[in-house]
């Protein structure tokens, strides 16, 4: 997504009623539940705990995972388990990416 | 329950929240079938990356964590907490060189054939002792109300650990340790070790990674050992990529490992003494060219999925060209890579005809199209130890990354995953 366009819907997105945010608030954190328990639960555990050498992800920030993800989905080598990362975050959507971030870091307290 | 208190959200992540579509990759499963019915339970929870377990008679349990350290379960469900790695809180006693690194860390762990003489375990961890780090196997002396241990002694001081990261998959410091710690029905000690990603290791004479060493509880060569003229007598065999799954047949005491394949290619392997499992990941030989770091174990596409035969056929899992005298795998694992870990063999009637096959526990990768496959195999095999059917048990849990099977004293079949559970599986109703 081009950033010029990132700052417009921004602008959307802050002139939200708390209702219609709360929604999408749960719905992308759904969206998030939906592509983890699916895929990346077989490696980072089903509550983002981490396992073996996949590191831990629910005690992360959102926008840590979302960047993350980003820079895999665009091919970018970030350690020793791109190989996997990279072609998985190519799948991904910008919305899989918000969802997934949201979700693995608030779903499992 | 979401809970939004948590979730740190800056601006530019807010226009990807406003999206709706959704295209959801598939989950990967693979199917099987079979007609013995499991009972389920669920022994231990909320554990750290479960590795190994070993039991008595009576169903004293130890176990390890990877990055926390030894415990036992005692037969009434206490545990206790007897040797932590590093600074870690709440165990009876620390070793302050031991850490986890990636795959390295508290692995595998065994109880002597005369424990209840001599009150000796064995465990295999990674430690900063000496530099660079090694792994190593220690002994220890348990008490004698199971609370803490002492009398350590590592036996086995010089298995290579990865110090430094490199240019591969997984390629993190800690890595391909092997880590299976097994006694056969002789008496003698077996460790199943790795090859750091380091190319000369599997063929080395004297680099004790990708070996399946055979010794004593003092750590000395078995003297039956026939490894070829110049190697570590310690070496049973060699060539080995990494080794987590040992067990030995029921009614011969073969020894039999499982062993990850590189992208492709898990087997399992009936040992010869002396043997070559024909693992050799340098550059510039056997028609290969330069390799990331010298080390051509995931070529000649390590970062991308490929058809897994060109793989083999670039970089075979057993060189039989450069060694026509390697051991031949009996299973290959349909020419996949899934994390083949551990390897047990059923025994007892309530395994029905499953008496006396092997089962593996597989943890699954999902790299390159290859199917995630996180599954235990059932794989009996004939009087000769080749493969005479494969089913996939048909699990009465969540499939998980089976890293180790071992069959309880009580004929059921208990599974550690990385998910932080030990499981219970008993057959029949």
């Amino acid at each position: 997504m081009p950033l010029t366009r990132l700052f417009t819907l921004t602008a959307l997105a802050v002139s939200l009623s708390a209702a219609t945010a709360e929604r999408a608030f749960a719905q992308d954190a759904a969206i998030g539940e939906d592509v983890y328990q699916s895929v990346c639960k077989n490696c980072h555990g089903p509550k983002a705990q981490g396992m073996a050498s996949y590191p831990k992800l629910n005690d992360k920030d959102a926008d840590y995972i979302a960047g993350l993800l980003i820079r895999y989905r665009d091919g970018e080598k970030i350690g020793p388990n791109s190989a996997l990362m990279i072609p998985h975050a190519m799948r991904l959507s910008d919305e899989e990416i918000a969802g997934l971030a949201l979700y693995v870091t608030t779903a499992f307290d | 329950m979401v809970n939004k208190s948590k979730a740190r959200t800056s601006a530019w992540l807010l226009p990807l929240l406003m999206g709706t579509a959704l295209s959801t990759a598939p989950a990967l499963a693979q199917t099987g079938m079979n007609t013995t019915a499991l009972q389920h339970e669920v022994v231990l929870d909320n554990l750290e990356s479960p590795w190994d377990m070993a039991f008595l008679d009576d169903g004293t349990m130890l176990f390890t964590e990877k990055c926390k350290g030894l415990s036992v379960r005692m037969p009434d469900g206490t545990v206790n907490a007897l040797y932590g790695m590093g600074e870690t809180e709440g165990y009876a006693s620390n070793g302050a060189d031991l850490f986890c690194e990636g795959q390295a860390g508290m692995m595998g762990v065994a109880f002597d054939p005369d424990f209840a003489n001599n009150r000796r375990i064995y465990v295999y961890s990674t430690s900063n002792m000496s530099d660079p780090h090694t792994n190593r196997l220690m002994r220890f002396e348990v008490s004698e109300d199971f609370t803490s241990v002492s009398n350590r002694t590592d036996i086995v001081d010089d298995v290579p650990y990865k110090m430094e990261a490199s240019d591969h998959p997984f390629g993190g410091p800690g890595a391909h340790n092997g880590g299976r710690v097994r006694f056969d029905s002789s008496g003698a000690l077996w460790l199943t070790t790795g090859d750091n990603h380091n190319e000369e290791i599997p063929q080395s004479p004297t680099l004790m990674g990708s070996k399946v060493l055979r010794i004593d509880t003092d750590g000395n060569a078995h003297p039956d050992n026939t490894p070829p003229e110049g190697f570590d007598p310690r070496t049973y065999t060699y060539g080995h990529r990494n080794v987590q799954g040992i067990a030995f047949h029921p009614a011969t005491d073969t020894p039999i490992t499982a062993e990850h394949g590189p992208w492709h290619s898990d087997e399992i392997t009936v040992l010869q003494n002396g043997g070559n499992a024909g693992w050799d990941p340098r550059d510039n030989m056997a028609g290969r060219g330069d390799c990331p770091d010298g080390y051509c174990g995931y070529m000649p596409n390590q970062g991308e999925g490929m058809n897994r035969y060109e793989r083999a056929a670039f970089m075979p899992m057993t060189d039989f060209e450069t060694y026509p005298d390697a051991m031949p795998p009996i299973w290959t694992n349909n020419g996949w890579s899934q994390g083949t870990s551990s390897a047990a063999f059923l025994e007892g009637e309530q395994w029905g005809s499953w008496d006396g096959a092997m089962v593996v526990g597989i943890m699954g990768i999902g790299f390159g199209g290859t199917p995630i496959g996180q599954r235990i195999d059932v794989i009996e095999l004939t009087d000769d130890l080749q493969v005479e059917d494969v089913t996939e048990m048909t699990l009465p849990m969540e499939p998980a990354r089976f890293r180790s099977v071992v069959l309880g004293p009580d004929g059921s079949l208990y599974t550690a995953v990385d998910e932080g559970m030990i499981h219970k599986l008993t057959p029949g109703m």
